[in-house]
C-alpha cells in the first residue's frame, strides 16, 4: 500500500514514515501542495490513502484538498487531515470537503498507526 | 498581565510529553535569566487578535537533539541539525495549537503565524512589555525547554 504525506515539516514527515514502515507500508512524500500535486500525477493517483497537514506555505491543505475531490480520478482516495487546527468550525469543513478523517496533532506513533489503519479499513480493535 | 501563561505550560507539557514518550517533571521551576545557556535552538511564534502573544522555546542544542531523537525514534546521533531545528519549531508549532484553540473555547479568537528559529548562543530576547519565563525538565535526564510568554 502506498501512503502520500503531505506536510511542511520534515520531522513529522519522518515521524509519519516511521509508522508508515512499521505496517511495511510504502511513504510518498510532499513538502507542500504543489509537490503533492505531482506525486499523485506520477503515481497516477495509485496512492491509497493521503495524509495531509493544514497550514503549509502557499496552498493550505484544505484548498488542496478541495482540489483534490475536484478530480475524479483522486476523489476515492481517503484523505485525513492531520493539523493542528482543532477547531469545530475546521474538522465540519475538512470533512464537508471529503476527508474521511482528521487527526489533531500532537499525536504519538501507536495512535498514528490505529488511523492509519482505520483509515484503510484494517484496524481490529 | 492576562495570564495565559498556564495555557503555555500544560500544551508545552502535552507536546513534548506526547511527542517524544518522555514522562515531565510536573515541578516546573523558576527560570534563572543568568543562567548561561549553551547554543540553543529559540523558536517563536505570534498570537495576533483578541490579544497579542509572542511566545518562545528556546532549548540548548544538546537536549534538542535529545527531545528530536525520541520524536524520530532514532539514536540522537542520527539526527541532523535541520531536523533538530524543525523538530523544536514543530513542537512550538503544536503547542500554539492547542494554545489557539484553548482560548477560542474561552472567548478569545487569535490567528497564529508560522514558527521561526534561530540558532544561537546566549542570545536574550528583550520586550517592553511583561514577561514570563519558565524552564521545564523533563524526564531522568533533565532535559531542559525554556518557555517564554511575551505580551504586546
Amino acid at each position: 500500500m502506498r501512503i502520500l504525506t503531505v506536510d511542511d515539516s520534515r520531522i513529522v514527515r519522518k515521524i509519519i514514515k516511521t509508522a508508515i514502515q512499521t505496517l511495511e507500508m510504502e511513504q510518498v512524500e510532499a513538502e507542500n501542495a504543489v509537490e503533492a500535486l505531482e506525486e499523485l500525477e506520477k503515481f497516477d493517483g495509485c496512492v491509497d490513502l493521503i495524509l495531509l497537514d493544514w497550514n503549509m506555505p502557499g496552498m493550505d491543505g484544505l484548498e488542496l484538498l478541495k482540489i483534490i475531490k475536484g478530480e475524479q480520478r483522486y476523489y476515492n482516495i481517503p484523505i485525513m487531515m492531520v493539523t493542528t487546527e482543532s477547531s469545530s468550525e475546521n474538522i465540519r469543513a475538512a470533512i464537508k470537503a471529503g476527508a474521511s478523517h482528521y487527526m489533531i496533532k500532537p499525536f504519538s506513533i501507536e495512535e498514528l498507526i490505529k488511523r492509519i489503519l482505520e483509515c484503510l479499513g484494517r484496524w481490529q480493535a | 498581565m492576562d495570564n495565559y501563561f498556564e495555557y503555555f505550560k500544560k500544551a508545552l507539557l502535552e507536546v513534548a510529553s506526547t511527542m517524544t514518550g518522555i514522562s515531565m517533571t510536573q515541578d516546573l521551576q523558576g527560570f534563572n535569566i543568568e543562567e548561561k545557556m549553551d547554543v540553543t535552538i529559540t523558536s517563536t511564534m505570534c498570537l495576533n487578535g483578541d490579544k497579542n502573544i509572542i511566545f518562545t522555546i528556546e532549548v540548548p542544542i544538546k537536549y534538542a537533539v535529545i527531545l528530536v531523537s525520541y520524536m524520530i525514534g532514532v539514536d540522537d546521533s542520527e539526527v541532523s541539525e535541520e531536523e533538530i531545528i524543525d523538530g523544536i519549531m514543530e513542537i512550538t508549532n503544536m503547542v500554539a495549537g492547542i494554545v489557539k484553540q484553548k482560548m477560542k473555547t474561552n472567548g478569545v479568537d487569535i490567528e497564529i503565524s508560522i514558527p521561526t528559529a534561530m540558532v544561537s548562543r546566549e542570545a536574550k530576547f528583550v520586550t517592553r512589555k511583561p514577561t514570563e519565563k519558565y524552564v521545564v525538565y523533563l524526564g531522568d535526564e533533565l532535559l531542559k525547554i525554556c518557555l517564554g510568554v511575551y505580551y504586546f
